[in-house]
């Protein structure tokens, strides 16, 4: 059995189980107190039957007997036509005169204690287990101050019986009935609950065992806990799918970029190997062999200073300045930029100073620098240092072919190339490198750009204030 | 036999190149999408090999624009994408072959040959054969009989297009078209120095004459016992 069913089983079985110790609760509480309430009657009517009985209580000679002066609607008569037994006796219990139908049952002693006590007495008689119950009611009668005798008035329990063993019995077959159908109710609505959860749990399952991160839910939009949880679940399977899909897409461009210098390595090799060659064309294959591994390397390493990225943080404890540090860079790429003929300037106050990893600022800058030159036929590139707020702000900008707007979301993103070709050499990583850099040292890096009129690459860094140096 | 290879990666593509013209292919070469359709609508090619991440138009459309305009030309496509879904689009954009990146020279000249025996007409065995003359396209290997023949790669690459249809009359220009690539094709008389060559190593020894000039026209395989027989 799985999971769910399981669950709506126990759900019907709590629900019964609570209805049983309500209904039995209940039940016997009701059971009681009518209990109570008729014996209350009864014991009421008899003592009524009593006081009017004595008034009919004659007393002559030192002999006792019922008179008759009584209507015999209100009379003794009329009492005993009302089923009860009425019984006039002396102390030692011997009857002098009895009607009705429990007349010849024995007197208790209990109650002749209690009339020597001069106390009324109730008590409930039952001669045989087959027969009803009788209740007697014994009250003294006295006399000018002393004891002379008792009636007793007996009335049968059967009625009162009778209607407590019909609410046992309505209780006792109704109960389970309700309790078994309120179990069934309890698993159908479990059941009904659970639906939706089914559903999760199937199309969960199909994503595991097919890895089809496409699926939904897709349940109808319902703001109650489920409608959340599946509302949820979808955002989460979006997100995931999204996550997958970039990586696949790394996994299959990186193999891509790996695979295209192995290939020509491998083109190189079995075009030379296949018969002997001169020195000149062994040399030329080995020029070419080389520019392959170069180009392997230094994919390679990208690869790697990204996947850096998800390691430890990159120790930004060095004071760099960025004056410095831009200076060198495009000194050093000056001889690219000459040799296009374009003008390359660099403007940065002095003292300007930031914390981080000086091999991945100069990283970040020169690929910066080298994508401008790369993409400017002519003109210039321009390297300028100001200070926003707390803020470095560098401004890499070029006169070149500039970038169209339908690729600036995505010309931080690995492997991505504006044109598909790889006309200017390199793998479309260098511009995610630079990202990586500038966000592992808390800052950012955008990019505004015209078609022909050039791109302008702007990265913010934090400053850092060197402590003031003792005087 | 007159190969186009369309690649932008200028190793692989200077590599191929090499290697399919020792073995006596044509190659010229192209390095952009919009070249490849240059080239292949301006030249009647025997294969085509395509990458298919390119500039200016990526092999797939390439593929799927030659094939558009009725070019039934064997096609192998070559990239380092090895996705099924990625080899999937390439055939069903046309390519009748299919080869991932990084591969072996060899691999990819058995390919080749394998795609020339695909055409309705073509020679379904590596071995060619006209009377006692056979001429095995993987081993290159050529024999009058039991007497082996050497041939230069080509002398070997005009009497493969020769064999591959015996009895037809090839003109100088459609035999040049399949044995040299664009930068010697125009000139149509070294086609006869080929032929002059290769008369004499077939036909000298033996009193079977094979390769015939139809005056006018150009050159054939041709027994000429069958004419006499006409």
């Amino acid at each position: 059995m799985t999971w769910p069913s399981l669950f709506r089983v126990r759900f019907g079985l709590w629900v019964a189980g609570l209805l049983l110790a309500a209904l039995a609760a209940f039940g016997t509480l009701v059971y009681f107190s009518l209990e109570r309430g008729l014996l209350q009657a009864v014991d009421d009517s008899l003592r009524l039957s009593a006081s009017q009985t004595l008034t009919a209580v004659e007393y002559e000679n030192g002999r006792l007997s019922l008179g008759d002066s009584a209507p015999p609607e209100t009379g003794v008569a009329g009492l005993v036509g009302r089923d009860l037994t009425i019984r006039v006796m002396d102390l030692d219990g011997r009857l002098i005169q009895a009607l009705g139908e429990f007349k010849g049952w024995p007197v208790s002693a209990a109650s002749l204690a209690a009339i020597a006590l001069e106390q009324p007495w109730f008590e409930t008689i039952t001669d045989a287990p087959e027969h009803t119950p009788v209740r007697f009611y014994s009250v003294p009668i006295i006399q000018q101050g002393q004891l002379v005798g008792a009636i007793q008035i007996a009335l049968n329990l059967g009625d009162v019986q009778f209607t407590l063993r019909r609410l046992l019995q309505a209780l006792l077959l109704g109960g389970p009935v309700l309790v078994v159908l309120a179990a069934l109710g309890g698993y159908a609505l479990a059941a009904r609950a659970l639906s939706p959860i089914d559903h999760i749990t199937r199309t969960v399952r199909h994503i595991a065992d097919g890895s089809d991160l496409s699926a939904r839910l897709n349940l109808p939009v319902v703001n109650d806990e489920v409608g959340r949880l599946a509302a949820t679940f979808d955002q989460m399977l979006a997100r995931l799918d999204g996550a997958f899909r970039r990586e696949r897409q790394f996994t299959a461009d990186a193999s891509h970029e790996l695979r295209t210098p192995l290939a020509a390595m491998q083109a190189i090799l079995s075009v030379i190997r296949t018969e002997p060659r001169t020195a000149a064309d062994y040399a030329q294959a080995l020029a070419d062999l080389n520019e392959e591994t170069d180009r392997l390397t230094g994919l390679v390493e990208d690869l790697l200073s990204l996947a850096r990225r998800d390691g430890p943080d990159a120790h930004l404890t060095e004071p760099v300045d960025i004056a410095d540090l831009l200076t060198d860079i495009t000194s050093s790429l000056e001889p690219l930029a000459e040799a296009k003929g374009l003008a390359l300037t660099c403007t940065a106050p002095a003292n300007l100073c930031l914390l981080g990893d000086r091999d991945q600022l100069i990283r970040l800058f020169v690929n910066l620098v080298d994508n401008a030159i790369k993409y400017t036929d002519q003109g210039s590139v321009s390297v300028a240092a100001s200070v926003e707020a707390a803020q470095i702000v560098v401004v890499v900008a070029d006169t070149g072919i500039g970038i169209p707007p339908e690729h600036q979301p995505h010309l931080f993103d690995r492997f991505y190339r504006v044109d598909a070709a790889r006309s200017a050499r390199g793998a479309g990583l260098g511009l995610a490198i630079a990202h990586m850099i500038a966000e592992t040292h808390h800052g950012q890096i955008t990019v505004t750009s015209q078609v022909g009129r050039g791109a302008c690459f702007r990265v913010e860094l934090p400053r850092w204030m060197p402590p003031p140096t003792p005087p | 036999m007159r190969v186009l290879i369309v690649e932008d990666e200028p190793h692989i593509a200077a590599y191929i190149k090499r290697g399919l013209e020792e073995q006596g292919y044509a190659v010229d070469c192209a390095a952009t999408g919009r070249e490849a359709l240059e080239w292949a609508t301006a030249v009647a090619f025997d294969l085509i090999v395509l990458d298919v991440l390119l500039p200016e138009g990526d092999g797939l459309s390439v593929c799927r624009t030659l094939r558009a305009r009725r070019l039934r030309t064997p096609l192998l496509m070559l990239t380092a994408r090895d996705g099924v879904d990625d080899r999937v689009a390439g055939l069903d954009a046309g390519a009748d072959d299919y080869l991932v990146k990084p591969f072996a020279l060899k691999e990819l000249l058995a390919r080749l040959r394998a795609l020339l025996r695909r055409g309705a007409d073509a020679p379904k065995s590596p071995v060619l054969a006209y009377a006692d003359l056979t001429l095995d396209t993987a081993t290159h290997r050529v024999a009058r009989g039991d007497r082996p023949i050497a041939l230069t790669a080509k002398e070997f690459a005009v009497l493969e297009c020769l064999l591959r249809e015996p009895g037809r009359v090839f003109t100088r220009t459609s035999i040049a078209e399949h044995v040299w690539n664009y930068s010697v094709f125009n000139q149509s008389n070294v086609v006869d120095v080929y032929i002059r060559n290769l008369r004499r190593k077939i036909d000298d020894a033996s009193p079977l004459k094979l390769l015939q000039t139809v005056r006018g026209a150009g050159y054939r395989l041709w027994l000429e016992t069958d004419d006499d027989l006409a």
